[in-house]
């Protein structure tokens, strides 16, 4: 890149005009009060696993040292805890992992190879063959009896994981015992949090790479408000209560681009996503105070489970109108 | 990363006793800090933490901590019975025995982390009440069912 190219990207000039705090998570770059800031002073990451991953848009995978969020060009990867059973996942050979009652999600990832899962001692359904895929291709076992699922691993997948959950996580990498990948737990620091605390306004870009999973939220003010996901609306929620919903459209399709503006005050707040029609409610929004926790919560469960590429807020109600980021 | 292993009675005591890894999400909702913490969870959760010990059965609730820093509060909590270092993948301090700590076998752990105890060749017990014991007689450490 040139050098003038540069100082036009690497400036507050990609910020959006009027923003309190704007973070562009794919290219690393993000303002408070207008000034540039690197993203290390505006979030603060909690998680105590390592060398755990997030995928880029050209397939390949970064590794993350713990307690470092995980930004590739696709976001900021925001996930909540899973557990991978299948043993030394990075080179895989056939085995039968040991599952218990419930939903159970195994993904084969890679250029080539393939697993075929049966019943082992454990009893249910959804068994079969699955060929590795660069995004990860996903089967959903639902399983009815504890016991063990034998997994045939056929050439050379390039990760193989089995974990409980209704849905799919990024690829954990095991050895010798199964290995726990802890949740992603994002805060907004300093001046940042401050700002976002007072904020009116705020738009955000997401990638799902699973879809929607349940509630999940964008941005979370220690409990007392939220902004997030929930089945195919995006909404504000207080103690649970939603209080405007815009639908999004259907849910579950890998890699869901949404875009999300809301406004909120004290006489009304307002969500709007992917262009749609706005959905208007005539709550108050609050005065949130406490840590503000991007794209989940404080104990890291109801996570966005997907990359959060966008977030951007504002002081002034309205300001964000329209879809354009 | 510093990681501890602790055994408690039940997930009453280890909420006492870890006040502050267990969180209030704001909205009447708690839970344990999932990101520095693993907890046994019920008997039907394959995410659950389970543990084996070669000889002896240890029944109770069991919870790993990762922390920064060497921390002697954690580690003068009764219930501690590991304090390993991630980076040379060694005890810095156990109240087991040269036997137990021998046969110690931990899993699921901390991804990214290569302990010895990970793994080592106990059958894997989801569930004591409904599976097996190991060939070699392992038995459960922690993994109560439905705690």
């Amino acid at each position: 890149m040139d050098p003038f190219h540069y100082l036009l990207l690497d400036g507050a000039a990609f910020a959006v005009e009027g923003a309190s705090v704007d973070i562009d998570f794919p290219n690393g770059r993000g303002t408070v009060g207008g000034n540039p800031q690197a993203l290390s002073s505006i979030i603060s990451t909690s998680r105590a696993s390592a060398g755990d991953l997030a995928q880029r848009a050209d397939g390949s995978w970064a590794s993350f040292a713990a307690n470092t969020p995980r930004i590739t060009d696709q976001g900021l990867l925001v996930e909540e805890s899973r557990t991978n059973l299948f043993l030394n996942s990075a080179a895989a050979v056939t085995q039968s992992p040991t599952v218990a009652i419930g939903s159970v999600v195994v993904t084969v990832w890679g250029a080539s190879g393939s697993v075929t899962t049966a019943a082992g001692t454990a009893t249910g359904t959804g068994f079969g063959a699955i060929a590795a895929s660069v995004t990860g291709t996903r089967q959903v076992l639902s399983i009815s009896g504890n016991g063990t699922v034998s997994c045939t691993v056929t050439g050379s997948p390039l990760y193989v994981q089995v974990e409980a959950g209704a849905f799919g996580t990024s690829p954990i990498i095991t050895a010798g015992a199964s290995a726990t990948r802890a949740a992603d737990v994002i805060s907004l620091t300093g001046s940042a949090a401050t700002l976002a605390l007072s904020a009116k306004a705020a738009r955000t870009d997401t990638n799902l790479v699973q879809g929607i999973n349940s509630v999940a939220n964008l941005l979370n003010f220690n409990g007392t408000q939220a902004l997030q996901y929930s089945s195919t609306t995006v909404s504000r929620a207080t103690n649970g209560t939603n209080n405007a919903d815009a639908t999004i459209g259907a849910s579950g399709t890998v890699a869901i681009l949404v875009k999300s503006a809301f406004d909120f005050d004290a006489t009304s707040i307002t969500a709007i996503a992917n262009g749609g029609t706005a959905a208007v409610s005539a709550n108050a929004w609050g005065s949130p105070s406490g840590t503000v926790y991007v794209a989940n919560r404080a104990a890291g469960d109801r996570a966005l489970n997907g990359y959060m590429r966008r977030l951007i807020l504002g002081p002034t109600k309205g300001q964000f109108d329209g879809q354009t980021l | 990363m510093i990681d501890y292993a602790f055994l408690f009675v039940d997930e009453a005591t280890a909420k006492t006793a870890l006040p502050n890894f267990w969180i209030d999400n704001g909205d009447g909702t708690w839970g344990w800090d999932a990101s520095r913490i693993m907890a046994t969870r019920d008997s039907t959760s394959a995410a659950s933490f389970y543990g084996y010990m070669g000889i002896d059965r240890w029944d109770g609730y069991f919870v790993s901590l990762s922390v920064t820093a060497v921390s002697d509060a954690l580690y003068a909590i009764p219930q501690c019975i590991v304090e390993a270092d991630r980076d040379s993948a060694t005890f810095l301090r156990t109240r087991l025995d040269n036997e137990q700590t021998q046969a110690l076998d931990i899993e699921p752990v901390m991804a990214g982390t290569a302990y010895l105890f990970a793994g080592r060749g106990h059958s894997f017990i989801l569930d004591n009440s409904q599976h097996p014991i190991g060939d070699d007689g392992g038995l459960i450490l922690g993994s109560s069912p439905n705690g």
